[in-house]
């Protein structure tokens, strides 16, 4: 293309035209440096926020279904509480799963249902819809949702007490063991089930502190199950790699997981305690208490109640809910559905709703992906609303790094008067010489996100490094681990990428506007005459 | 092309300007072109022969008058067009481009109207060979700025007939040159006219140039005269 081939010879610097290749290198390097510097930010940002989202992702589901009011009025939900063979007790989730019919109800033995409630909503046989089994029949069943998986969570309140026994003093014959000191952390906390299923959550873990293994050996060596190794009293992902192993059931007590806030607040793994909560029996309501030992520690990133959630087996969590009062338990349990990848999940939430609807289940179930979840809508919200202001500031520097070009290129269109003069006279129109220095702002401006990007992924490379010298420069952390975690992740992205490409080459091209029409209206008669 | 047939008309060219007062510098010019013709402009410096070369290849605009070139009326749309295809300048200070070599410079032409200038393509291949024709062959990958002002000038008339215009216009092709060298350009561009059969307009002081031409005018007052 003869336009472009006379533009990159006009980029060439020569000493001749010192000046417009100095003035050019600036340019360039400015453009360079703004790109890196966008790059780099957008990386950490990106970085963060889908490290912050993996957590909250790990810790919950990419989709969440949870009862709407109707199911809770719903005959359904509501005839376990007549029924002998429902113990006249209302049922979570987890135990509709598990019954055995929809409708226990025996019209022989049970009570009339009170003539207020809902009639029962029966399907094509005329049997009562298992809402419940339904849904999994559903992700079963249906073609667009053969990646997802679905699980039922329980969220319930309890008290946790924790008995923190640290040794203190010299080791002597007289103290084999040293002397020990205890302190007690107690807290109201809610309780979530986990799926030991997936992995995910082992994006979370914290990893063991030397303090915690020695504390695991004591513990060891005071258990009754002695012949445990302390290995095997913590968290961890199993060998194939394909689910989390939290040990229970042992003479410690169930294992559960608590918020990074326990481990700045003196917790080790290891330290045992027990779980109460107020049950109802026939004579009063009796606390219950259940051994609990901590078997690690999760990072529960944004998550605003993060400080105050535990999370345990569903066993422990479904007991401990199945003794509350049942009426106030919307949000409190329902499914998580997880699939691999996250873009997936309005597609994925538009499937189940049409086939919620087609099984005429739409009104019973609420489905919200996680940029929904009432806990996290604000911060992410907030987050995207950060992304589209930062681009538009990253917009109005490349457009202020890019206006160099102006200059220099109206100090190139004068140094090549005579060239635009006889190029005319060869037969090129005034557009092409516009183009010729339009490719000449266009090649420039690429030309230093290109640099800046190259600069940028070098940094990014050695991130780690940069963040450890500026911290000792100064003194201390330049990023708080508890924001940012131990290490400060950053992730290129593909989108920011072309953004800042795409952003640079056509503000550069705009840039170039300006001397390429001053370039085209030149008369070659004026020019060719002059010399 | 057919010797008979004109190709350039230019008819009643006027062309005035502010200076500060308004001085008319052609003042209805007509001028047929036949295809082979060789035609001298001849006039005291300042008499407008340069503008009236100028307005006849397109470079500029004549305040009034209709102008043909190969049987194309010029007009705002297609005189780039005419310059690239129908057109060819030679100029006094040879305008070759600076960062360029010879062979390039001579290609360029070709480039501006979007043909294959790749090495054995046929444009590559007729640079080549008008190169050899100016004597500059061995010559073809030097930078012009190291090329002497005769070579310059043959890189001009090399680069000149690189599109195989109908016309060319030179603007005292000899004028930056000694006697000998001038002599030499003088029968260059003669024998290309005639050989090739392209019409020559030329601007000269020279009577001696101008006597080698088959038609001469001189440009007296804005009028155009025969001689």
């Amino acid at each position: 293309m003869f336009e472009l081939s006379v533009a990159c010879k006009y980029l060439i610097p020569r000493w001749r035209q010192l000046s417009v290749s100095i003035i050019s290198l600036v340019s360039m390097l400015v453009i360079a440096l703004v790109v890196w510097l966008i790059v780099v930010f957008f990386s950490v940002k990106d970085g963060l926020e889908n490290s912050w989202i993996d957590k909250l992702i790990a810790l919950t589901a990419p989709i969440r279904i949870t009862p709407t009011e109707k199911y809770y009025n719903s005959f359904y939900y509501q005839v376990d509480s007549i029924s002998s063979q429902a113990d006249f007790t209302n049922k979570t989730i987890g135990e509709k799963l598990l019954a055995e019919q929809a409708n226990p109800y025996n019209p022989d033995s049970d009570e009339e249902p009170p003539v207020y409630w809902v009639k029962p909503d029966l399907n094509q046989n005329g049997d009562l819809k298992d809402l419940v089994k339904d849904v999994y029949q559903i992700i079963a069943s249906s073609p667009e949702l053969h990646e997802t998986s679905i699980t039922d969570y329980e969220i319930t309140a309890a008290n946790l007490k924790l008995r923190m026994l640290r040794p203190y003093g010299k080791i002597d014959q007289e103290h084999p063991k040293g002397t020990m000191t205890q302190q007690f952390i107690e807290q109201a906390a809610y309780i979530g089930s986990f799926d030991p299923n997936t992995t995910a959550i082992a994006k979370t873990l914290l990893p063991l502190s030397p303090d915690d293994l020695q504390n695991l050996q004591y513990v060891q060596s005071t258990s009754a199950d002695i012949h445990l190794p302390p290995s095997s009293l913590h968290a961890k992902v199993a060998d194939d790699g394909s689910r989390i192993i939290i040990p229970g059931n042992n003479q410690n007590g169930e294992g559960i997981l608590v918020p990074r806030s326990y481990k700045e607040a003196g917790t080790l793994v290891g330290d045992q305690g027990y779980i109460s909560y107020y049950s109802p029996t026939p004579s009063a309501i009796q606390e219950q208490r259940i051994p609990i030992y901590v078997a690690g520690f999760y990072d529960p990133g944004i998550m605003p109640i993060g400080g105050k959630f535990i999370l345990a087996s569903h066993q422990l969590a479904g007991l401990i809910r199945a003794s509350h009062n049942q009426d106030d338990t919307l949000q409190s349990n329902g499914f998580n559905v997880r699939f691999k990848n996250l873009a997936d999940a309005h597609k994925i939430k538009a499937a189940l709703m049409k086939a919620f609807k087609q099984q005429g289940l739409d009104t019973y179930w609420n489905i919200e992906t996680y940029q929904e979840y009432e806990f996290t809508k604000d911060l992410i919200q907030q987050l995207h609303s950060e992304k589209n202001l930062f681009s538009l500031i990253s917009m109005v520097i490349i457009i202020v790094a890019c206006s160099n070009i102006i200059s220099m290129l109206i100090i190139l269109v004068n140094d090549k008067k005579i060239e635009i003069g006889i190029l005319r006279s060869m037969g090129a129109t005034s557009g092409s010489i516009a183009i010729i220095f339009g490719l000449c702002g266009m090649v420039m401006g690429a030309c230093g996100s290109i640099i800046g990007i190259i600069v940028a992924v070098i940094t990014l490379k050695n991130l780690k490094f940069l963040v450890d010298m500026i911290s000792r420069f100064q003194g201390y952390d330049l990023f708080n681990p508890v924001f940012y975690g131990n290490t400060l992740p950053n992730q290129i992205s593909m989108e920011v990428l072309g953004y800042v490409v795409l952003a640079t080459a056509l503000i550069s091209l705009l840039a170039g506007i300006v001397p390429a029409v001053k370039a085209s209206l030149l008369r070659p008669s004026a020019i060719l005459r002059s010399e | 092309m057919n010797s008979q047939k004109p190709v350039l008309k230019a008819k009643a060219i006027h062309k005035a300007f502010y200076n500060p007062a308004l001085v008319q510098i052609l003042k209805g010019v007509d001028l047929t072109i036949m295809c082979g013709d060789t035609v001298a402009i001849m006039g005291r410096s300042g008499e407008g022969k340069s503008t009236l070369l100028q307005i006849l290849g397109t470079l500029e605009t004549a305040c009034s008058g209709y102008l043909e070139i190969a049987s194309q009326t010029v007009n705002n749309f297609n005189k780039s067009k005419i310059r690239n295809k129908n057109l060819a300048f030679i100029f006094q200070s040879f305008h070759l481009l600076e960062d360029y070599t010879a062979l390039e410079n001579v290609l360029m032409p070709a480039s501006i109207a979007r043909s294959n200038i790749s090495p054995g393509s046929p444009a590559y291949n007729r640079a080549c060979q008008l190169l050899e024709k100016v004597g500059l062959d061995s010559r073809k990958h030097f930078n012009t700025k190291l090329l002497s002002g005769g070579e310059k000038q043959r890189v001009a008339i090399a680069r000149a007939l690189c599109n195989d215009p109908d016309i060319l216009f030179a603007d005292e092709p000899s004028g930056n040159l000694d006697k000998q060298t001038s002599q030499y350009i003088h029968e260059l561009l003669l024998d290309f006219a005639h050989n090739q059969g392209k019409a020559l307009i030329l601007v000269t002081h020279d009577a001696d140039l101008a006597a080698m031409c088959s038609r001469r005018f001189r440009l007296c007052e804005g009028i155009l005269v025969a001689e």
